[in-house]
């Protein structure tokens, strides 16, 4: 039999069954993508997949013979090489060091050749077209968005002949997420295969040969995807008929300002943004990555030192780190939910626990009782599908970190929450959850800076949108303004009002 | 209840393993070497695990932020050394002497923390280095003499006991208390831990994360002073270099109990176990007739071979 195939794979952690029998296959030179809702087993699968867990049952076969490995290095030996959501190169490395650093190339002696290294690098960076990243260059100094594409050479450099890309375009930008996708391509034309997963509905049409849909944890169909439509897929994943996307809202906002900012500078990175965020409003952040959001997010959290004011309430306040911002009532979602967001190595419970702990304290003592019925109402309020509390935020899926990450601010009742990209990684469903807590969050007259790569998400649930660049507010967006064109046009710098 | 008792046994196996260690470590001494471990034996060595294990509960703060304090031998000797030659074998200001003390100590510590915390010196460089000032400093204010013995009030706390326990023991698991409700009770624990686990996403959460870090290493310099203050008073004197012999052994015991050495683990319990462990080996090498060069060496084995064991432990975890 040629091809891979997995069959009947089981996993449970304690009570609960992440998968249950699942089946799947795939075959050469295909791009099979691999749908799911939040916690219907997709990472636990490509977990299994690529050696980080063991099946409890069950059989991984490729083009007959049976695959055995322990760990992703065995994985990768078997020919399965896995992009992971989360990024896992040394910052300290060189890009070079990074791609070649489980099989560095041959050289004389022992000491590494760095030139060798740099023109295998090169080579590599030709034959799938990368022109922007130096080889020599320390990875902590690109952008998330090249780091992943980094990432995703050094897994295809090892040759595997099956490919896992989990969410691998959620931290590209766009003209990168073509570039993946022209690969996926090119690499399935050479007769690999391509497990491609992502939360991106249109984009897994638009590229994938078939699809294999997971539900709780057991596979509940395969199809082909130019012969099915969204809604069938949708209803798939979810067990029933999706309603609305993005929820249906009325302008709240009132015009007493929440938070102002005027002429925030950071040199280099941010210049002389000034702008209002009104009680009651979503405000909408847009523009190409790379061009000041993360900074001006930043600043306004106390994590960057900015030069000019901030308002809170019409009352001038001094944010000199994240500790100031929250006393303030204003909350950050970082960008980066693994390293920034959440300590993955402590519990739920804990995590959720932190930015409150002051509340729920006396003479410095956790009151338990109090804290314990708060993470109850917050897991019950945002519905945070574990185990236990007491399990480790890792065990979690993508959606459901994010969720937990939400939670621990809400338990503040912060007045004013800056986001960035928080659907960056998550499924359909939560995606569309979030779009309504953050309209709600804005209904109860709290404020939201909302910044998003995804422009259906800005024109979906925004008040306004602020577009960026150049470091700088190049454009507000009102009313009937707010179109997708609209944000490109103003995003490339274009503008988009005629000229008196 | 089972059930829950399961649990805890997955959650704090590293620390059942310990105790487990140590038990099969003293029993196996026990036959090897006549007189191990039995009548005033149990004695002596209570004494000493309670000495070390008083700097490894300060010491388990600072290993769980992520760093280490090597400062504590001349912190623990300068404690010492100020006690006897201020008091002179009187008991007169022993309370004002012994606030002295621990006044000077936090500020070692505050020194410590801000050079960690706030200049971003390397933890292991920072305490050595301070470890090599206070002796310095010692060296010169003292012109090499001791002075004086230790007052009859702490003499008799030292070597005292309540209902047959040595007071030092009775110190020991007083204080090994202490610190196991703040570290898994306050909110000060929590934050501890989180900022051990995840420095940048603490910061982020709004963890203070410079002052948490500094007030470990303030409460791990007031564990030698308190130390520095019972063994002079169980010695009944002090003298320059008595703590040099501790440099590695607190940080050996904590890391023994289950701390990882990368930070973010670590609890009072184990500490507890991991002392016990290591003064049953060293008292069995010592009545082995083993030369304190081949201790050393014994020593400095067992302390790479169980950072070996944590921290791949570490790796294993980071790796899911």
């Amino acid at each position: 039999m040629s091809g891979f195939v997995v069959k009947k794979i089981s996993k449970s952690f304690g009570a609960v069954k992440a998968l249950d029998e699942v089946n799947f296959s795939a075959e050469h030179g295909e791009i099979h993508a691999i749908l799911g809702e939040n916690g219907a087993g997709k990472s636990t699968l490509i977990k299994i997949l690529s050696g980080v867990q063991q099946a409890d049952e069950g059989t991984i076969t490729l083009n007959g013979k049976e695959l055995r490995f322990k760990s992703p290095k065995e994985a990768l030996a078997c020919g399965i090489g896995t992009v992971f959501q989360e990024l896992s190169l040394m910052q300290d490395l060189t890009v070079a060091q990074n791609i070649f650093f489980e099989h560095y190339p041959k050289s004389k002696g022992i000491i590494i050749d760095k030139k060798l290294l740099r023109e295998k690098a090169l080579e590599l960076f030709q034959k799938y077209d990368i022109m922007d990243i130096d080889p020599d260059i320390r990875t902590n100094q690109l952008s998330l968005s090249q780091q992943q594409m980094v990432e995703i050479i050094k897994v295809i450099s090892r040759e595997p002949s099956i490919i896992i890309l989990d969410e691998a375009t959620s931290a590209l930008t766009q003209n990168r997420v073509h570039w993946l996708l022209d690969l996926a391509r090119k690499l399935a034309d050479k007769n690999k295969m391509i497990l491609f997963i992502s939360h991106r509905l249109q984009e897994t049409r638009q590229n994938c040969d078939r699809v294999t849909v997971l539900r709780n944890g057991r596979d509940v169909g395969v199809r082909t995807l130019n012969e099915v439509d969204n809604d069938e897929l949708v209803s798939l994943m979810i067990g029933r008929k999706l309603s609305a996307y993005f929820p249906e809202w009325k302008p709240m906002a009132s015009e007493q300002p929440q938070l102002e900012a005027k002429s925030l500078t950071i040199d280099k990175y941010l210049n002389n943004v000034t702008f209002t965020l009104r009680k009651g409003e979503v405000l909408g952040v847009g523009g190409l990555a790379g061009q000041g959001q993360v900074p001006l997010f930043l600043a306004l959290a106390g994590i960057r030192h900015a030069t000019g004011e901030i308002m809170l309430d019409g009352r001038k306040i001094v944010l000199r780190n994240p500790g100031d911002a929250l006393e303030n009532g204003i909350t950050l979602i970082p960008e980066d939910r693994s390293t920034e967001g959440l300590i993955q190595t402590m519990s739920i419970r804990i995590n959720l626990l932190l930015p409150s702990l002051s509340i729920f304290s006396k003479w410095g003592f956790l009151n338990r009782k109090q804290s314990e019925r708060a993470i109850e109402e917050a897991i019950e309020r945002l519905e945070i599908k574990m185990g236990s509390s007491d399990d480790m935020v890792m065990s979690l899926s993508g959606g459901n970190q994010q969720k937990v990450l939400i939670s621990k601010y809400l338990m503040l009742n912060p007045k004013v929450f800056l986001m960035l990209d928080p659907t960056r990684g998550v499924d359909v469903g939560t995606k569309s959850e979030m779009f309504r807590l953050v309209r709600k969050l804005a209904e109860e007259g709290n404020s939201v800076l909302f910044y998003s790569t995804d422009l259906s998400e800005l024109t979906g649930i925004c008040d306004r949108v602020m577009v960026m660049y150049d470091n700088s507010v190049f454009d507000t967006l009102v009313g009937e303004e707010i179109t997708k064109e609209n944000i490109l046009k103003a995003s490339v710098g274009e503008s988009i009002r005629i000229t008196q | 209840m089972i059930e829950r008792l399961k649990k805890n046994y997955y959650r704090n196996k590293t620390i059942y393993f310990c105790y487990m260690a140590a038990i099969v470590m003293y029993v196996a001494a026990m036959i090897i070497v006549p007189g191990f471990g039995v009548g005033t034996h149990v004695r002596s060595l209570m004494l000493e695990a309670s000495l070390i294990g008083i700097m490894a509960l300060g010491q388990t703060f600072v290993i769980i932020s992520g760093g280490a304090d090597l400062s504590m031998p001349w912190t623990m000797t300068g404690s010492a050394v100020l006690l006897t030659s201020l008091s002179n074998q009187k008991d007169d200001n022993i309370i004002w002497i012994i606030l002295l003390i621990l006044a000077l100590c936090t500020i070692v510590g505050m020194l410590n923390g801000l050079g960690v915390a706030y200049l971003k010196i390397p933890p292991m460089i920072m305490t050595l280095g301070m470890n090599s000032i206070l002796q310095g400093a010692l060296l010169v204010v003292l012109r090499g003499s001791t002075g004086g013995l230790a007052p009859q009030s702490i003499i008799n706390l030292a070597t005292g006991s309540l209902l047959g326990i040595p007071n030092l023991f009775i110190f020991w698991i007083t204080l090994g208390f202490a610190a196991s409700v703040l570290l898994h009770y306050s909110t000060y624990g929590h934050k501890l831990f989180a900022l051990g686990n995840n420095e940048k996403a603490a910061y982020f959460t709004g963890i203070r994360v410079k002052r948490v870090k500094m007030m470990a290493y303030v409460i791990s310099s007031l564990a030698p002073a308190i130390t520095g203050i019972l063994y002079a008073g169980r010695l009944g004197q002090s003298y320059l270099g008595m703590g040099d012999s501790f440099l590695f052994l607190t940080i050996i015991a904590v890391v023994l109990g289950g701390a990882s050495p990368m930070g973010g683990s670590g609890s009072s319990i184990g500490t507890f176990a991991g002392t016990c462990i290591l003064i049953v080996l060293k008292s069995f090498l010592a009545s082995a007739n083993l030369p304190t060069s081949a201790q050393d060496i014994l020593n400095g084995i067992v302390l790479i071979v169980a950072i070996i064991l944590m921290s791949g432990k570490n790796r294993k975890r980071d790796r899911l």
